[in-house]
């Protein structure tokens, strides 16, 4: 799976610890999560969605191998 | 979103590290120590008369090792509470981590069981059983804590 985390970070001008302390969670996760290091919650990914003002297909997607 | 159901409060660490500091130094007291500190020790240091054992396996029998009792008592606990209470961060990927090096401590340890029966024999054979009842805890407490640290290591070269 991939995703367009730092994107949408970079869009809104927020640092990985702003946007951890935003969604309740720690900087390592959300750095994990950009890197593909650990694949978020449906919960967690439906937060940050709703925090960037996108979808959840928008932010994250399904790769060639995932199907 | 975390699950820490299972977990101790997160004051519960340090109090686990002061009993582990604590049972260190006991462990240094022991071997410095002529012979189990039992009660018939106790009663020949102080010049009274051994009392007769008749229950070996019995915490409070006159010959029974009270002093690595009590070690023993104090590494569980202080595992326990090392190991198993909340960071003072806590989500649900410190819960990922905390599960996964769960699953290594038992790999690591069940492979070097492994290796122990093989080539290890007679009294040190028993030598190795005595480890083992806290070898599963602390590698676990050492994979944790190393993939945290290593976490927060990659975190310097981010933004």
């Amino acid at each position: 799976m991939k995703n367009r985390l730092k994107v949408a970070r970079a869009e809104m001008n927020i640092t990985q610890g702003e946007l951890a302390e935003k969604i309740g969670v720690t900087r390592q996760a959300v750095n994990s999560i950009e890197l593909g290091k650990y694949v978020p919650s449906t919960l967690l990914a439906l937060k940050m969605a709703h925090f960037f003002g996108k979808t959840v297909e928008e932010l994250f997607m399904l790769e060639e191998g995932d199907l | 979103m975390k699950n820490t159901k299972f977990l101790l409060p997160s004051n519960y660490k340090k109090a686990g590290w002061w009993i582990l500091g604590i049972t260190l130094a006991l462990i240094v007291v022991y071997f410095s120590m002529d012979g189990d500190l039992s009660i018939n020790y106790l009663r020949e240091l102080f010049g009274m008369e051994p009392l007769e054992s008749k229950a070996y396996f019995s915490l409070f029998g006159p010959n029974s090792d009270l002093l690595m009792t009590l070690i023993a008592i104090l590494l569980i606990v202080g595992g326990i509470f090392i190991g198993f209470s909340r960071n003072r961060e806590d989500d649900e990927f410190i819960e990922q981590l905390r599960y996964e090096s769960l699953i290594l401590s038992l790999y690591i340890n069940s492979g070097l069981m492994l290796l122990c029966l093989i080539f290890v024999w007679g009294f040190d054979f028993l030598t190795v059983m005595q480890f083992n009842v806290f070898s599963t805890l602390y590698v676990f407490i050492i994979c944790f804590y190393l993939r945290l640290y290593f976490n927060k290591r990659s975190l310097r070269h981010e933004k």
